[in-house]
């Protein structure tokens, strides 16, 4: 479809690449970039510092690292833009184009791109091999746990294992829904052409891109021995692995927070005539809360990771007692973090899943207010329950019944997912495709994992249960069942739009089975692990903890076999499944009224938003979500 | 779209390949390289009190993990020079329910244990061990100069004059109460002495026995702060394979 | 090409039932839809209640302190508080699918649902229940939480330190003064690497650590606290069942964490007061005395 006149655009915005180095740039410059900084920092290290008995190494490690995130960024282009109205030039037209990703095809993916949907679908792709890294490394754990007195890893390859398969997992499931989706789709569905900020969001992904290899490299000088809490003083005593962690974090902060600026300036900004809050999809406003949270909780990790770096590598002792520190001083602020981060986690793939039911219920979103005030209520909530997970760590012991209280309050929010769920749900037609059944399976999920969790924020019986599987069990409940679920269901939802192709529901629905079946196998033998008094995070058990872990190790295995059919029906679609219809769900948000694939700047014609997204059923004038083409009336009626 | 994927595609299994290059490093290198010392039988005899089968098993700590011992090899292959480190190798094996006897000579150096604890024997035959010491040239912490033993049986040493310990712990469900503690008295010429050569260096020879428990296997390590950052417990002390090990029992 | 080619294909508007047909079969076939969920619910709720009060005892170990009951009626009472709730979520769901019309076509979409937008009874009357439920966890647990907020005028002081990676147990010279009038006395300070506790005497656990944060839980006594450097962590607890059962570390606290464990027995007073009268001797236990297998 590429007209004369796009041809000729292509030839402006590519020719004049010719001989300048910024048109050359992609991951493989970055990854020259940043060996190449990191190489350069690392030998400036080793010949000033390194001679420090007590911080040599982790010094030299800091600045290491400092230089393959800045000279990955660098050298991917990150800051070409920056750079250059440093250097005095502006940007021209030309370059602009080129930075979204005009005429360069498929290489565009590798580049620093403003596009949000390229940017969507590289998140996409990093979501899939951060899953798969933390899969790989779950699937050893349940290795060595399969007999009670394995010697399969070394104490310290678990725990660097244990480690490093946590916060995999934790920085994929944050960005796994609001990476792609409330890149790709976000904007789309509120009828913006692209991001507030498309640089921004370009950098998001390139540093959260170099935020990865800092935390692989932990396995090669040392590991982290501290689990993905990195309890102080603990994670002061371990080795330089600690200081990558710590790298890891802040470069992930700062993309998480450029995103979540972004994300909240467009919904705020860049919304479509007449699409009003109260118009909104819940998908949007899920995706705000999510990120507006994330800009509240991602700043307090920074400043724990910060204070870590700066225990290590230059001898402060923020975190060690014995010279003044604290450790809880670090559990508190990382809780601080840590509370919300869940619901960072939760609130946008939930949000995702309530899109999932309205548009295969056949029915408008049940109680859309409701949903909206309990999102709301849950992200206010969640920013005073941290010390529940200290209830046993002796600090502020009086506060042990504020925290139950606020903890137990969160449980009121919640619910009423639950409530507009199934309101949802309620005599709807239930058109049971792929998307669906992750959704079933997420209300059983958060069901399981929302009862156990009340349990634990019981302070007589978090005493017993603090520190074992039935918390292992319980979290990967909500965070796996539910939220990764949930984020499952988004994805094969939006398969179509997105990849432009059909999924192929046949293989989906065998892995869904098998993630189904295998899950419940895994999790509810951890739970009766808990239940037993297995404790957390060890490398070796009392054998009469023995069938039980037998039977979780198994199920663990049916449950990444179930993962793997399911990335291989998502890649074998992907390559060459049937072409998608631009609506192949007959969904009404705006997303699904444009072309599959999307063009640049996602609409053809003028968007006019004139009802919300969820008219199923209703009388035929209230079913239009939005008019295309300038209506002026409509254009003057609903103005935000 | 299809150049795409296969890029893709390849992207996964590098980030595949990495993890498990990163979890195959970590395995490799902080597990036991060095092999497994099986015990060294001695026939039947009454050294626990009645009569057992009865090992022997003889190893050392040396204050210089990549230095070289007395019989030429190197103590830990790849080994960290500033770290101390069990050797020749921190794998052990001995039979259940046999009497055990460990010969443990102490090069390194040392000062005050973390806790006192530990500078009691325990759960050896007697509750007790025996020093030899050799060519020591250093004091013990409450002035004796130098700091030697003759061999006699000793249920205790200073808690600042200790080296490094042995602690033998024992398995839950299996030897729940199992528990062995054998300090190993500081040694070292007064220019402390690294290597750990029997002939020429200082040292303190350290000998006990014990029954060994059930089968399973045991895990040891030092309870000296022989490490650096908090408690002296980072660095060696948090790599397995230098002051913390397994003792399998068969 | 347009972009809106596709808005607008679905118009298909519920077909209302009180347009076509009697209001009274509207009704009766929404009593139908609620019949049937109801019936689900209940069995489900039955099944709830019934897993809370007779597999949490099942599941969870036999407690030795009154503490770590409560944690086992607490799992008891929450899973029977819980269950309706979780069961009407549940038996709309199964509903719903067990009723889904379009299993045949699922090619092309199912006619629209009925345009309910919100029902403030059921809103209503959700936002209650859950507030009621919440009202009720509360009071449940600060109940119980208050009742092991008792001091004992005297108790036994046992000192815990948790070290890299070992538990350490002294118990320094005392005389307790129990309830009943009769007295307990430890009369030199011992060490020792189990915990032995006399039945029916009030301990405190005076907590710390030597290194790094590790986590105190003699897992049936239903205490559980962190070992902080530099910090005294104060647990209470009365021991009134006899019986074996261990100390586990529950804070990772590095390489050995597995292993940081305790054996942990609760003996007749009589027993304890001819252990500790031993001295340090009697502490440890010896290889030898382990021969041939304590199991």
């Amino acid at each position: 479809m590429t007209t004369t006149q796009e041809r000729r655009l292509e030839d402006t915005v590519l020719g004049s690449a010719a001989g300048r180095f910024y048109r050359h740039q992609n991951f493989g410059t970055g990854l020259l970039g940043g060996v190449g900084l990191g190489f350069l920092l690392w030998l400036l290290g080793e010949y000033t510092v390194n001679n420090n008995p007590n911080y040599g190494t982790d010094m030299v490690v800091t600045l290491t690292m400092l230089g393959w995130v800045i000279g990955f960024n660098l050298g991917v282009g990150t800051f070409n833009a920056v750079l250059h109205w440093i250097l005095g030039h502006d940007q021209t037209k030309e370059d602009e184009l080129y930075a979204a990703g005009v005429g360069q095809g498929k290489s565009r993916y590798w580049k620093y791109c403003t596009d949000h949907k390229v940017v969507g679908t590289q998140y996409l792709i990093l979501v899939f091999v951060l899953f798969f890294i933390g899969g790989t490394l779950a699937m050893m754990i349940r290795t060595q746990l399969l007999t009670p007195n394995s010697s399969f890893l070394s104490p310290q390859t678990y725990n660097a294992i244990v480690s490093i398969h946590g916060m995999t997992m934790i920085i994929a499931t944050i960005i796994m829904v609001s990476g792609p989706f409330a890149n790709f789709i976000m904007p789309i569905m509120i009828g913006a052409k692209d991001m507030a900020f498309p640089r921004l969001n370009a950098m998001s992904i390139w540093v959260i891109v170099s935020a990865v290899p800092p935390l692989m490299a932990t396995f090669f000088v040392g590991g982290v021995n501290a689990g993905w809490t990195t309890y102080a003083p603990l994670s002061v005593q371990d080795g330089p692995a600690m200081v990558c962690f710590a790298f890891t974090i802040i470069t992930f902060v700062v993309s998480v927070t450029v995103a979540g600026i972004n994300t909240l300036i467009t919904v705020l900004t860049m919304r479509a005539p007449g699409m009003t809050f109260s118009r909104m999809p819940v998908f949007v406003w899920a995706s705000v809360i999510g990120g507006a949270l994330g800009l509240y909780a991602m700043p307090a990790f920074l400043l724990d990771m910060t204070m870590m770096v700066s225990d290590h590598a230059t001898g402060t002792s923020f975190f060690v007692s014995a010279q003044g520190g604290s450790g809880w001083l670090w559990e508190n602020v990382f809780w601080i973090m840590g509370h919300p981060e869940v619901y960072v986690i939760l609130i946008p793939p939930v949000g995702a899943l309530m899109e999932v039911f309205s548009t295969f219920s056949r029915k408008p979103m049940f109680a859309y207010k409701m949903i909206i005030g309990a999102m709301i209520g849950i992200a206010g909530l969640s920013i005073m329950v941290w010390a529940h997970h200290m209830f046993t760590t002796g600090w502020a012991p009086d506060l042990a019944g504020p925290f139950m209280l606020t903890t137990e309050l969160i449980s009121i929010p919640t619910g009423i997912i639950f409530l507009c769920a199934i309101g949802t749900m309620w005599r709807g037609s239930n058109w049971v495709r792929l998307p669906m059944y992750f959704g079933f399976l997420f209300i059983w999920n958060f069901i399981v994992g929302g009862v156990t969790g009340i349990y634990l924020s019981d302070v007589p019986a978090d005493d017993y249960f603090h520190g074992n599987m039935f918390v292992t069990a319980h979290f990967h409940y909500t965070l796996l069942g539910g939220a990764m679920i949930a984020a499952t269901a988004g994805l094969c939802y939006w398969f179509p739009k997105v990849t432009g192709r059909m999924l192929d529901e046949k293989t989906g629905r065998a892995a869904f089975w098998l993630i189904a079946i295998g899950f419940q196998v895994t999790y509810l033998a951890q739970f009766y692990e808990g239940f037993k008094g297995m404790p957390r995070r060890v490398a070796n058990y009392d054998p009469i903890f023995a069938p039980e872990n037998v039977v979780s190790s198994i199920g663990a295995y049916v449950l990444m076999a179930g993962w793997i059919v399911l990335l291989y029906a998502l890649v074998s679609s992907w390559r060459s499944g049937s072409i998608a219809p631009a609506n192949p769900w007959s969904a009404k948000s705006l997303e699904w009224q444009t072309l599959t694939p999307v063009p640049l700047e996602n609409f053809l014609e003028d968007v006019t938003v004139v009802n919300d997204a969820y008219g199923y059923g209703e009388r035929a004038e209230l079913q239009v979500h939005a008019v295309f083409g300038s209506t002026s009336d409509a254009h003057h009626g609903e103005g935000h | 779209m299809r150049r795409l994927l296969g890029a893709g595609g390849a992207v996964l299994l590098g980030a595949a390949v990495i993890a498990l290059v990163g979890v195959g490093f970590s395995a490799q290198a902080y597990s036991s390289p060095r092999g497994v010392q099986k015990a060294t039988s001695l026939g039947t005899d009454m050294t626990c009190g009645k009569a057992l089968p009865h090992v022997t098993l003889s190893f050392a700590t040396y204050a210089d993990a990549s230095g070289t011992n007395d019989v030429g090899q190197q103590v830990h292959p790849g080994g960290n020079p500033s770290w101390p480190s069990y050797g020749p190798t921190n794998i052990f094996q001995a039979p259940a329910h046999a009497c055990v006897t460990m010969h443990i000579t102490q090069y390194d150096s040392g000062g005050s244990l973390n806790n006192p604890v530990f500078a009691k024997v325990q759960g050896t035959i007697g509750d007790t061990e025996s020093v030899v010491s050799s060519g020591n040239s250093v004091s013990g912490c409450d002035g004796t100069s130098p700091l030697t033993y003759d061999g006699t049986p000793i249920s205790a040493i200073q808690p600042c004059d200790a080296g490094h310990t042995f602690s033998l712990r024992g398995l839950p469900g299996i030897a729940p109460g199992f528990f062995v503690n054998v300090p190993l008295p500081l040694a070292g010429n007064a220019a402390g002495d690294n290597v750990g050569d029997l002939n020429s260096d200082a040292h303190q020879t350290v000998t006990f026995s014990f029954i060994a428990g059930p089968k399973g296997t045991y895990a040891w390590n030092c309870e000296y702060p022989c490490g650096l950052s908090v408690a002296g417990f980072g660095a060696v002390m948090g790599a397995y394979g230098y002051m913390s090990g397994y003792l399998h029992v068969v | 090409m347009s972009s809106n080619h596709n808005h607008g294909i679905h118009h298909a508007t519920y077909q209302s039932i009180d347009e076509e047909v009697a209001p009274g079969l509207h009704k009766q076939l929404h009593r139908q839809h609620v019949r049937g969920t109801l019936y689900v619910w209940a069995l489900l709720t039955v099944g709830g209640i019934l897993a809370g009060l007779y597999l949490t005892p099942i599941l969870m170990p036999h407690m030795n302190s009154p503490e770590g009951r409560a944690a086992i009626e607490t799992v008891k009472v929450f899973t029977v508080a819980a269950a309706p709730v979780a069961a009407l979520v549940c038996a709309v769901a199964i509903y719903s699918l067990i009723n889904s019309r379009h299993r045949s076509h699922l090619d092309s979409p199912p006619v629209d649902g009925p345009p309910l937008r919100g029902n403030a009874l059921a809103s209503g009357s959700w936002l209650v229940v859950s507030t009621l439920l919440v009202v009720f966890l509360l009071f449940w647990g600060l109940t119980e939480w208050a009742s092991q907020q008792v001091v004992h005028a005297d108790a036994l002081q046992v000192n815990v330190t948790g070290q890299q990676w070992l538990w350490t147990y002294s118990y320094p010279a005392q005389t307790v003064i129990l309830p009943g009038g009769k007295t307990l006395t430890v009369p030199k300070a011992v060490d020792a690497t189990t915990l032995d506790l006399p039945i029916n005497v009030p301990v405190q656990f005076n907590v710390t650590s030597k290194d790094v944060t590790h986590g105190f839980w003699p897992t049936q006594l239903g205490i559980q606290g962190d070992a902080n450097p530099g910090v005294n962590d104060v647990l209470r607890t009365t021991p009134d069942h006899l019986g074996k059962f261990q100390v586990r570390c529950s804070q990772i606290c590095g390489l050995y964490h597995a292993y940081m464990y305790t054996q942990a027995s609760v003996i007749p007073d009589s027993a304890f007061t001819a252990w500790i009268a031993q001295g340090d001797a009697g502490r440890v236990l010896t290889s030898a005395k382990i021969t041939g297998g304590v199991r």
